[in-house]
């Protein structure tokens, strides 16, 4: 009897540390929803910082968490139902390239100022960011 | 590519009537091994400019950006595969073979073959590899499907997943150029 509890006790714990091991292995991305952010930013002041000194600024924010604030420039779709938004930054080229979280609301071009939350990914034609969401407006 | 190099180019694109680009260029990237595993990425965030009066073609990837299923996969992806702390972009700068801006007036699939220099991992390679080309609706549409022996490319892979991990890693293009502002 005391044997057969053990073996019980044991599958059970092995269970558990087997679910444990499964759920951290094929967990998804954290929701960026629930991320604290390493910087505020302006749209325009943030891509002014990249043509100062990219390398430096790469350095700075490359894989931290950035809370974006600026004006829709443009709101781009992609085949796969992808949604980007480019904020305007006063340069007539580049932008801040946000790749938007899937079920995001598109934003309205030209007249919106947003603030959006999302993980910095590289200096690519734009400044970008991935898994970003839309977030309220500090008042 | 230096950044003020980068926007030179970028500046000059935006003011010739030539120049064709997207900041949402679509690129897919599968690497499964004999053991399958979902080794699968989408990355909506490559940028690409064609000058459409040479075939001068620069694609720039943002390594980062590269969305996994599984966030642990992501993770070893970016740290111990790409190191894209070191290396945050891919960049390929090429041409069209034998393109001439006649091409653009006519219709339908036509096969091309892109040569350059691409740089991923810190490692620049000639490469040359076949695509398609239509114009539609007033955009260019790129596709290409190639292979990338991670070897060629400084990236090793441990032991111990070398059967969930193929040697070659399948990349699929989807690019939709439109003629820049004017």
């Amino acid at each position: 009897m005391k044997k057969l509890f053990r073996f019980i006790l044991v599958f059970m714990l092995l269970g558990i540390i087997g679910i444990g091991v499964y759920r951290y292995l094929m967990r998804a991305n954290d929701p960026m929803n629930g991320q604290k952010a390493d910087y505020q930013v302006l749209a325009h002041e943030w891509v002014e910082e990249f043509k100062i000194n990219e390398q430096a600024a790469n350095q700075k924010y490359l894989g931290r968490i950035v809370e974006v604030k600026g004006v829709v420039r443009e709101v781009l779709r992609d085949s796969l139902g992808g949604m980007n938004v480019i904020l305007e930054s006063g340069d007539s080229f580049m932008g801040v390239n946000c790749s938007m979280e899937s079920g995001e609301v598109a934003p309205q071009e030209d007249s919106d100022t947003i603030m959006l939350r999302g993980e910095f990914t590289a200096l690519s034609l734009d400044v970008c960011m991935a898994r970003c969401v839309r977030i309220s407006l500090p008042k | 590519m230096s950044f003020s190099a980068f926007v030179l180019l970028s500046t000059t694109c935006v003011l010739a009537q030539s120049k064709y680009m997207t900041r949402n260029g679509l690129v897919r990237f599968e690497a499964e091994g004999p053991i399958k595993d979902d080794i699968k990425a989408v990355n909506n965030q490559a940028g690409c400019i064609l000058d459409a009066s040479t075939g001068d073609i620069l694609f720039k990837i943002p390594i980062k950006s590269f969305v996994f299923k599984k966030a642990l996969m992501q993770e070893h992806f970016n740290e111990n595969y790409m190191e894209s702390h070191k290396f945050p972009t891919a960049e390929l700068k090429g041409k069209i073979e034998g393109f001439k801006p006649a091409v653009l007036q006519k219709s339908g699939v036509q096969q091309v073959m892109v040569s350059g220099k691409m740089t991923l991992h810190g490692v620049t390679r000639d490469i040359r590899e076949p695509g398609t080309m239509e114009v539609k609706d007033g955009k260019i549409l790129l596709r290409a499907d190639f292979g990338v022996a991670l070897a060629d490319y400084g990236i090793s892979i441990p032991k111990m997943v070398e059967d969930k991990l193929a040697k070659v890693a399948q990349v699929n293009l989807s690019i939709d150029l439109a003629p820049t502002g004017q």
